[in-house]
Order: structure tokens, then sequence, then C-alpha cells
């Protein structure tokens, strides 16, 4: 199976969570670089540095937790709509979520911003119905 | 023959004949000679003639000369005296001028006015011609003559006429027209005359338009047309008169109204109608002010016919003018008589009332304002009232032109007041069964004068002072001296506000002497008398304290239910965020090790991940045990909890990461120092503010925590309040207190502190409120109820 290479950023607080994540990305994705991110603040400043200055050769998928302290996954989508439209352009985000409450999956889909929806854990099968 | 001469072109066939006559006479002899057939000719003309010889000496003349001549100079005139003496003076000097010039061989025609001073008008028209000889010599001039006076006065009355139907027309917008008639395709009407004013009716300037029948028929509105000549129609064959109004389109478009008269003129021979003459008026105005009247006058009699009153217009001498439909109604229903203009009023009535009525009509008329009632039995028996009143009718200078009688019937009013007069005297009557059942009722009434003195009350108002205030009821105190001190001014007021017409209506506590707490609901009614004045308030009480305490225990109830719905409400919130969050994890691993290409330190790794998920899990439902216990707990026993003692306790246990030689805490329980409350709770509540103010500190600067106890009548009052990096409480909301969250990302806690402190202050039945900014502390203030 040939994939498009892709680059991955993954923002969740719950460091198991987190490493779950990178393993399937790892394992299933092919994944030309992964950055994780236990804290949505620097998640935002790292996107903003880096792609800005030199855009990547491959798009990105940016998986994002929703239920964060201090700046949860709804307010890293409110800093991210303020970035030029150079950097969100390079950048596709799934919410990644252990919460199965409808009106979070329909608070996503208002953003506008968001590409998808990804209830926790993350399985060979998820992801490779999404990007396989 | 000489007629013929006036046009100058027609000279040389008059010189001609003239020049036979010169020569036949050449001499005065011949002129004279010839004198017998001239004067034949001349005889059977209307025309005078006279020949002269260049003396103007008179050779000949005709009979009719006598007529044309000054009848005061009429002797004068035989054959051989001189024209000159049978004219006017005043003629004189034109003759001559004319006669010269004669002479000198010029034709003269003249249409002259030959007035006589003093007489009546004249008019000639006289012509003069030169008379020559075989040689062409000039030896005489012929003067014929015509009186022209009754074709010149009427060509003036023409003209005058003329003068005076343009003018007229354009004042009185009046136009003028001819039409003829064309019967080829049934009837048609075409335009022959059209006057100025009648195309300045039609909206155009005369000679704008060729006033063709298309042109004409333009004009017409269309609806109008075939009645237009329907009624032409008619005309023609009743010989009459044609009279129509009808609407024209001006050519600006407007819509206009036109009368329209005109009489047909028949051909004197066939007997067959030749044409029309008439004429066209504007009455636009007219017809507008016609239908506003129609209008006006239509809406006047609708209003005059509907009411229910009758009204009679009688002039000075009571002789009826008009009136509306119902006074013809009451007049044929009590009487039996055709109201009828023209009659008089009084010959309606008979006897007894025929005087009276001759009384009150003249009463009015002298000035006064004449009402009475009267009544009248219907054939069913039945008595009607009504209410007869007159009105005097003036003129702007104050004559009395006339009298309005109107009649209302007023049997229900009537009735009504009948009605009240018998339940005054019933109610009377029954004053003692009244009083019965005044002291029986289950509400007190006090019954004040304006001056808010009891004037009367029943015995439960008198049972109730006598309970909450130890005073029994008495008539003609005040009744300010039954309310408590602290409730005098209120309860002043709201008396008050009743004596100003309002209805008070409130509800209130009072503990009674027996110290047991009643509500009343209170009413203050102004009793109004017949002329509306307020003359004092009614008070009633009633005691619903059962109601009250019904209320109060649904109203705790529903508090309880609502807090917990909420409770429900982030308990489903827990599981779904942050148990499922730790299953999801586990899940997540089990996944990833069943892979057998795992590698062994992958494996390891992963391992470890599910540990560390599975004692997150154990941890929340750890949380939510306490949670639950905590609320189940309520009954646990209530002891002394002394607030100093607390604090020194939760001290000791601290961690010293914690709790170091940076931190100082001070106390102030002199006010409070202590409560009756379950230990284990204030304990738990006072470590995590404690804590919490050491765990969000400002980095790098001393803590300074304050703890104090107020206390109020009702409250107890515990304030927590520190120095550290404070909340943006904008943000946070009503998060702050949430389970699991989390605000500070730097410092360890897993949201769970400020749930539990919430949670157990309820349980306790108390209130805790935050005060915080961000970088200025925290301030959290707890309330218990006494």
């Amino acid at each position: 199976m040939t994939q498009p290479q892709l680059n991955f950023i993954i923002v969740d607080d719950d460091e198991s969570s987190l490493l779950i994540c990178k393993m399937v990305v790892k394992k299933y994705l092919n994944p030309n670089s992964i950055d994780t991110f236990p804290s949505a603040k620097d998640a935002l400043s790292f996107i903003k540095s880096v792609y800005d200055e030199n855009p990547k050769e491959f798009a990105t998928i940016l998986f994002l937790d929703v239920n964060m302290p201090v700046v949860s996954g709804w307010d890293f989508l409110k800093e991210f709509e303020k970035f030029k439209n150079e950097i969100k352009s390079q950048i596709k985000i799934y919410m990644l979520t252990s919460s199965i409450d409808n009106n979070d999956i329909a608070l996503s889909k208002k953003t506008g911003l968001v590409s998808g929806y990804l209830v926790k854990p993350l399985s060979k099968e998820k992801i490779l119905d999404v990007f396989g | 023959m000489i007629k013929v001469l006036p046009k100058q072109n027609d000279a040389p066939k008059s010189e001609f004949m003239l020049n036979e006559i010169d020569d036949k006479f050449l001499s005065f002899e011949t002129l004279k000679r010839s004198d017998a057939a001239f004067r034949a000719v001349f005889n059977n003309t209307n025309s005078s003639y006279i020949l002269l010889d260049k003396e103007f000496n008179i050779i000949s003349y005709n009979d009719l000369v006598t007529e044309t001549v000054d009848p005061v100079l009429i002797d004068n005139l035989y054959e051989g005296s001189n024209y000159l003496s049978i004219v006017h003076k005043v003629w004189h000097p034109r003759i001559l001028n004319a006669f010269e010039r004669v002479l000198k061989g010029e034709y003269i025609s003249h249409e002259s006015e030959c007035t006589i001073p003093g007489g009546p008008e004249l008019w000639f028209y006289a012509r003069m011609a030169p008379v020559r000889d075989e040689n062409g010599i000039i030896i005489g001039l012929v003067v014929t003559s015509e009186e022209i006076t009754a074709k010149k006065v009427a060509q003036k009355k023409l003209q005058q006429s003329e003068r005076h139907l343009l003018a007229s027309q354009r004042i009185g917008n009046i136009g003028s027209w001819e039409v003829n008639f064309e019967w080829e395709n049934g009837f048609e009407i075409n335009p022959e005359f059209w006057s100025d004013q009648s195309c300045r009716i039609f909206g155009y300037e005369p000679g704008e338009y060729e006033f063709t029948k298309e042109v004409f028929y333009s004009f017409i509105y269309p609806e109008d047309r075939p009645v237009i000549h329907s009624k032409m129609r008619e005309a023609i064959s009743s010989k009459s008169k044609y009279k129509f109004e009808h609407r024209i389109i001006r050519r600006d478009g407007k819509e206009c109204f036109v009368k329209n008269v005109g009489e047909i003129i028949f051909d004197p021979f066939t007997g067959l109608p030749v044409k029309m003459i008439g004429t066209m008026q504007d009455i636009t105005n007219r017809k507008k002010f016609e239908e506003e009247l129609i209008k006006s006058e239509s809406k006047l009699r609708t209003v005059f016919d509907n009411t229910d009153t009758a009204f009679v217009l009688m002039d000075n001498n009571f002789r009826v003018l008009h009136f509306s439909n119902p006074a013809k109604q009451s007049f044929w229903d009590q009487l039996q008589k055709t109201l009828r203009a023209g009659d008089n009023v009084i010959d309606y009535f008979d006897g007894d009332r025929k005087e009276r009525l001759i009384v009150n009509l003249n009463r009015q008329l002298n000035g006064e304002k004449v009402r009475y009632e009267t009544t009248f039995v219907d054939a069913e028996g039945i008595t009607h009232w009504y209410l007869d009143k007159f009105f005097t009718v003036k003129d702007p200078e104050e004559n009395v032109l006339g009298i309005v009688m109107s009649k209302t019937e007023i049997t229900e009013r009537k009735l009504l007041e009948i009605e009240k007069e018998n339940i005054s005297n019933q109610l009377a009557n029954s004053e003692a069964n009244l009083r019965t059942i005044f002291d029986h009722t289950s509400i007190s009434y006090v019954l004040l004068d304006n001056k808010l003195n009891v004037v009367s009350f029943n015995a439960l108002a008198n049972q109730g002072f006598v309970t909450d205030v130890g005073i029994p009821m008495m008539a003609e105190r005040a009744i300010l001296d039954y309310f408590p001190n602290e409730r005098k001014s209120e309860a002043k007021y709201l008396f008050i506000k009743a004596l100003a017409g309002e209805h008070i209506k409130y509800e209130t506590s009072y503990t009674g002497l027996d110290g047991n707490l009643t509500w009343y609901y209170f009413q203050l009614s102004p009793i109004i008398n017949s002329d509306t004045r307020i003359q004092g308030v009614l008070m009633s009480i009633t005691n619903i304290t059962d109601r009250k305490i019904i209320e109060i225990e649904r109203d705790n109830l529903l508090e309880d239910i609502t807090m917990r719905n909420k409770d429900l409400e982030q308990f489903a919130y827990i599981v779904s965020h942050n148990l499922r969050g730790s299953v999801a994890n586990i899940l997540g691993t089990g996944t990833i090790l069943e892979d057998d290409d795992l590698e062994e330190e992958e494996k390891k790794f992963v391992l470890k991940g599910l540990n560390t998920s599975a004692r997150k899990l154990e941890g929340v439902i750890n949380d939510l045990s306490k949670i639950v216990q905590v609320k189940q707990l309520v009954n646990e026993q209530k002891q002394k909890v002394v607030f100093a003692e607390l604090v020194s306790d939760i001290v000791s246990s601290l961690p010293s990461a914690l709790y170091n030689e940076d931190v100082k805490i001070v106390t102030d329980f002199s006010v409070v120092g202590e409560m009756q409350s379950v230990k284990s709770y204030l304990y738990s509540i006072f470590y995590n503010l404690i804590s919490n103010s050491m765990k969000y500190k400002k980095p790098g600067e001393p803590v300074l925590i304050e703890v104090t106890s107020a206390k109020t009548n009702t409250t107890l009052r515990l304030i927590f309040k520190d120095n550290g990096s404070g909340l943006d409480l904008e943000k946070v909301g009503d998060r702050a207190f949430g389970l699991y969250k989390r605000f500070h990302a730097d410092i360890e806690g897993k949201g769970m502190g400020l749930f539990m402190v919430k949670t157990q202050v309820e349980t306790l039945g108390g209130t805790i409120k935050l005060k915080s900014e961000p970088g200025k502390g925290c301030e959290f203030t707890i309330d218990f109820k006494l």
C-alpha cells in the first residue's frame, strides 16, 4: 500500500493517550515526522514559528485533544483561526477525544476548521479508514 | 344702378353710365330734363339720390331724400335750394370736404353715422360720384344714400353680444358647441364648432387641435359615450332640450364633470334634425361638493338615526323641521301618531301632557335648561324610563332659531338604581346577620377611618392582635399602635397609599409573643363613598402560615432537586470525559499489545502506559466514591469545631514542599471562633483552600494567607484570602468549582479540590463565592446559615 507522506502533530495532555497515538501513527501511517505536545500552548507556538518560516514539503495532520487544562482544544482552535492562511492551508485538524458527548461533535463541525472527529482509542482500523 | 359704384374697381363701369348721362344732359337744363327717367329708376330702390351742380344746388332728387334729411331743415328742400341748407350744420365740414374731392374726380363711398344731436341713432351708406359733360369736364355730382341704421345696430349688437359671449364663456367657464349627426354607423356625433372655452374645458388651448370626431370622442369618458348617444337620440325623438351631465377625460388625464345643454335644429322643409347647438359647463367642483355634501349628510344621518336617542328639531313655534328615525318610532310607539315635518309638536299631545310640554318648551325658550324623566308603559305592561332634554339652537348672533328635543331611554339605569336602593334597604335590615358572618369568617377585618383610626373590627381581628401584639382592638385607637416599632414606618407608608386610592396586597411574617412564626396576607382596600371620596381603609388579614410552610418546603425541595440535577450532570460529564479517557487508553494500549510485530522495547513502553491508565482509572473511581460519600455523610454527628485548632492541625500535616518559611498564615477568629458542624468536612474545606493558596502562589514571592471569621444575625462567615496568582473569572466563570477543572498547566493537580470544597460547603447548608483577578490573589467567602 502506497501512502502519501504526511507530517503529524499530536496535542494531548494525557501522556498515555499521547503515547498510544504516536505509536499507532508511526506503525501504520509511515509518517514523515511526528511532533507531540502535552500542552496546546506549546503546540501553537511551534506551528507559528516552524510553519511560517519554512513551509513543509508534505501536508500535516494535527490530532487535537479536546479536554485539556488551561488551553483546551476549543481554545486552540480559536487561536489557530487567527493564523495566516499560508499556515492554515498546510494543516488539517482532526479532533481526538475520549468524549462521546454529541455536543462536542456538533461543536467541532460548527467551527469549520475541523476535518474530522476521532474517538479514542486510536486504532489501526480507525486510522486507516481515514488516512489509508 | 349707382348702387354698383361703391367699389373703386367697379368705377369704369359706373363712369360709363355716368358718361351716358353726361351725353344727354350737357347742362343744367339737360340734367333737369332727364330727371323723370332718373327718378323712375331711383324711386324703385331703397336709395335716395340727389343730383347737384358744382355749387351744390339741388337739381333733382327722389322722394326718399326727405327721409334722410334733417327733419328740422326739411322746409329748405326744393329743387334749386342748396344742399348745405338741408343738412345739419355739424355735417358741413365733412360734406364740403367730400364734395370737393368728388368734384376733383374722386368716387367716395362710406358708411357714416349721421345721428342728429339729440335724435335717434342714424346710419347711412353714402356714395358720391362726379357728373361729367361729353368732354369729360365735371359739371356736378350725384349723391346716393341708403339708410343702414338697422343693419348697423344689428351688427353692433352682434359684435357686442359676441364679445359678451366670449367674456361670459370665459368667466362662467361655459363653452358652446355645435354638432351634427351621422346616422351611417348607427348614431354618431360629429363636432362642427367648438368654442374657445369648450376647448379649455377639455384641457387644451383653442386651435391646438383640429377638432375632429375622433378627437372629440377621445375626450369623452368611455362609459358615458353610449349614454350621451341615447340621451341625444331621446332629445331628437321627443324634440326636447338635451340636458346631460357626463364625465370627460381632460388632456392632462384629469377626470372632470361637464354639464351640457343643447337644442336641436330641425330642417324646416324636411323636419329632419340637422344639428344641435349647445353649451358646456365644467361642473367638476360642484359635483365634488355635491358628493361630499351627500356623504357628510348621510354620515350625519347615520349617526343621528343610529343613536338610541330620539331627536326632534323644531322652530320657535314648535313646528317640526327634522327628526331622527328613533324619534319617528317613539312617536308611533307611544302616541300611535306619525311624526311629520311641518306639524306642530304640541298637537301630538293631549291633556296634561300637552300643558306640561307647552310650559317646558317655553321655559327652554326663556333660557332655562329643561330636562325631566318620563315613563311609558308598553303594550306588554313593561315600564320604560326616559330622560327628556331640550337644547336651544342659536345663530351666531345668539338669536334663538329653534329647539331640539331629545329623548333617551334610561330604563336600565333606572332599574339598577331601584335595585341598589332595594339592596341598601336589605343591607340595613340584615346588618345583624352580616355582623354574624363578619365575626365568623376566617379573615380578620379592621375598618379604619381616613385618619387611620379603628372604626370597627371583627372578633378574629381582635384575637389576632391580642396573640401577636398583646393589645386588644379598640374603636378610635390608631391602627399604627398595633404594629411593632420596627414596622410602623412601613405600615404607615402602605396605609397612606391605600388612602390615596391604591389597593395594597402583601405577605409578611410575624413572630408572635409565644415565639411562633406566623405568616399573614394583608390587603388594604380604600373605601370609596358614592361621590368618589375616600372615606377610609378596610384592612383584611388572612393567616397563611400553613400555605406558606408548604410553599417554603416546596421551594427547598426544588432547590434540592435543582442541585441534585446539577450533580447528575456533573457525574455524567465525569463519566463521559474522565472515566472514558482512562478506559480509552487501556483499550488503546490493549490493541497495540495484540500486534505480534511489537518489539520488546515497545512492548515494555506500552505496558507502562497501560499501568498508568489503569491507575488513573482507579483514581477517578476513588474520587467519585468520595464525592458520593460526602453527600451521604450529611448525617454524621455535628460537633463543636474550633477554627484555630483546625488551622494548626492542617498546618502541621502539610508537606514541607508547600508549607515553608516563605508562607505566612494570619488568622483572626475574634468575632466568632467556633461552630457546630461536621468536623471532617470543615477540615477538608480548610485544608483544600489553604493548600491551594500555597500551590497557586506567585512564583518567587512569599505567600500570605488570611483566614478570618465574621457573624451577622443569621449567618456565620469565613473568609480565605491569599496573594497568589489568582484566576481570570471572566474566562473561567462557573467552571472554577467544577470537577477535574484545572487552570494551572504548570502546577500538579487533578481538579478535585475546589469541587470537593463546594460540595462539602453546600452539604453543610452553606454557600461559597470566589472573588479573584489574574495576579491579584483569590478571596473565598463561605456563608453558613445559623
